[in-house]
C-alpha cells in the first residue's frame, strides 16, 4: 500500500477493526501512525474530560433515584391529556365537517324542484301545439264544432 | 463513580435482568445505569439539567414499558436506545434551542473540568487544554447520529452491535457515521498541527 490510509482504512484502524494490510502500512508509515496516536490520545482525553464532567456527588444520585421513585409514584397524566386532546381535536374536526357539508333537507327540495321542471318540459314537448297558442287552438275548435253543428241542421232541412 | 466502575459487567446485567423480571428490584437497576446513562446524555446535549430531568426520564419510560422488553439485546442497551430517543426528541424540541445553547456556554466555561497531567509543564498543560477544547468542540459540532454513535463507541466503549440495537441504525451504517466522526476529529488535529 504506497497511498496513505484513506477514511475508511483509518476509521477501521482507530475502530480496532483493521485488517493486516492497514496493520503492515501503520507500521511502515511514520506519518499515519503519527496521526492515528494523535487522534487515539484525544479521544482518550474525550473520554477523561465526559468523565470528569458527568462526575456528580452522591447526593446528587440519590436525589436523582428519589425523584425517579417519586415520579414513579405519580400518576401520569401527559399520554391521558394527549389523548384527550386527541379526541377534542376529531370532535372539533367532525363538527366542522358536519357544519359545513350541504344539508340533505336542502338537497331533497332541489330533487323535487328538478322533477316538476323536468315533468313540465316533457309536458311542452308532448304537445301537439306550443302553450302560447292554446287559447287559438280553443276558438278553432269551438269554431269548428259550431259549423259542424250548423251543417247538420241544414241537411236535416 | 468508583462504585460503579467497579461493578463487574455480569452483576449489572444480573441486576438488570432481575430488575425488569421483577420490577421490585427496579432500585438496583436505576443505582447500577444512572451514572452511564447521565455521562451519555451529558455528552450528547451538553445541558446538565436536561440530562438529570431525561435520566429520570428515561428511568420512568423503561417502567413504564418493561412489558415491551422482549430480551432481543441487554437491558442496559434497551436503557440506552432509550435515552438516544429522548436525547433526539430533546434536540428536536426547539423550544429548548436557546435554553440549551444557554447551558453549553456554562458547561463550557464552568463546569468542565479539564484533565491535566500533573507531571506537565504550565506550558505543555495549557497547549493540551486547548487541543482538548477544541477537539470537544469538534465533537459537539458533529451532526447527532454522528455525536451519538461517537459518544457510545468512545466515550462508552460499546461495540457496534450494541450501538447499533441502540440507535436502531444498521451496523453498517454505525461505521460510516464513525468513519465520519473519526476523519472530522483527524482533519481538525492536522488543522490545528499546520495553525
Amino acid at each position: 500500500m504506497n497511498a496513505h490510509l484513506n477514511e475508511q482504512q483509518f476509521g477501521e484502524l482507530i475502530l480496532g477493526t483493521g485488517n493486516e494490510e492497514i496493520a503492515r502500512h501503520i507500521e511502515a508509515c511514520d506519518l499515519c501512525r503519527a496521526e492515528a496516536d494523535s487522534v487515539r490520545t484525544a479521544i482518550s482525553a474525550c473520554r477523561q474530560l465526559a468523565n470528569n464532567t458527568a462526575a456528580r456527588d452522591e447526593i446528587f444520585w440519590a436525589r436523582q433515584r428519589l425523584a425517579v421513585r417519586q415520579r414513579l409514584a405519580r400518576p401520569r397524566f401527559v399520554p391521558h391529556v394527549r389523548w384527550v386532546a386527541t379526541a377534542a381535536m376529531v370532535l372539533v374536526v367532525s363538527a366542522a365537517f358536519l357544519l359545513t357539508r350541504p344539508q340533505p333537507v336542502q338537497r331533497a327540495n332541489d330533487d323535487a324542484a328538478d322533477d316538476v321542471l323536468l315533468q313540465q318540459v316533457q309536458s311542452d314537448i308532448e304537445r301537439d301545439y306550443p302553450a302560447a297558442l292554446a287559447p287559438a287552438v280553443l276558438i278553432d275548435e269551438e269554431r269548428n264544432s259550431a259549423l259542424s253543428a250548423g251543417a247538420g241542421q241544414s241537411s236535416n232541412h | 463513580m468508583e462504585q460503579i466502575a467497579a461493578t463487574e459487567m455480569a452483576d449489572v446485567q444480573e441486576i438488570a435482568g432481575r430488575a425488569v423480571a421483577d420490577f421490585g428490584d427496579f432500585d438496583a437497576l436505576v443505582l447500577a445505569e444512572q451514572r452511564r446513562i447521565y455521562r451519555v446524555l451529558l455528552a450528547m446535549l451538553r445541558d446538565p439539567d436536561a440530562a438529570d430531568n431525561l435520566t429520570q426520564e428515561c428511568f420512568l419510560q423503561a417502567y413504564e414499558h418493561r412489558k415491551r422488553f422482549r430480551g432481543e439485546c441487554s437491558v442496559r442497551t434497551w436503557l440506552m436506545r432509550i435515552a438516544i430517543n429522548l436525547a433526539r426528541d430533546h434536540v428536536k424540541s426547539r423550544r429548548w434551542q436557546f435554553w440549551r445553547s444557554l447551558f453549553s456556554e456554562s458547561v463550557g466555561s464552568e463546569e468542565r473540568v479539564e484533565p491535566a497531567d500533573p507531571r506537565a509543564s504550565p506550558e505543555h498543560s495549557l497547549l493540551a487544554r486547548e487541543r482538548l477544547a477544541h477537539v470537544s468542540a469538534v465533537v459537539d459540532s458533529l451532526p447527532n447520529q454522528q455525536r451519538a454513535v461517537f459518544v457510545l463507541r468512545f466515550l462508552e466503549e460499546m461495540s457496534i452491535e450494541e450501538i447499533a440495537q441502540a440507535t436502531s441504525l444498521r451496523p453498517g451504517t454505525v461505521k460510516a457515521h464513525l468513519f465520519r466522526a473519526v476523519s472530522a476529529v483527524k482533519g481538525h488535529l492536522k488543522e490545528r498541527k499546520n495553525q
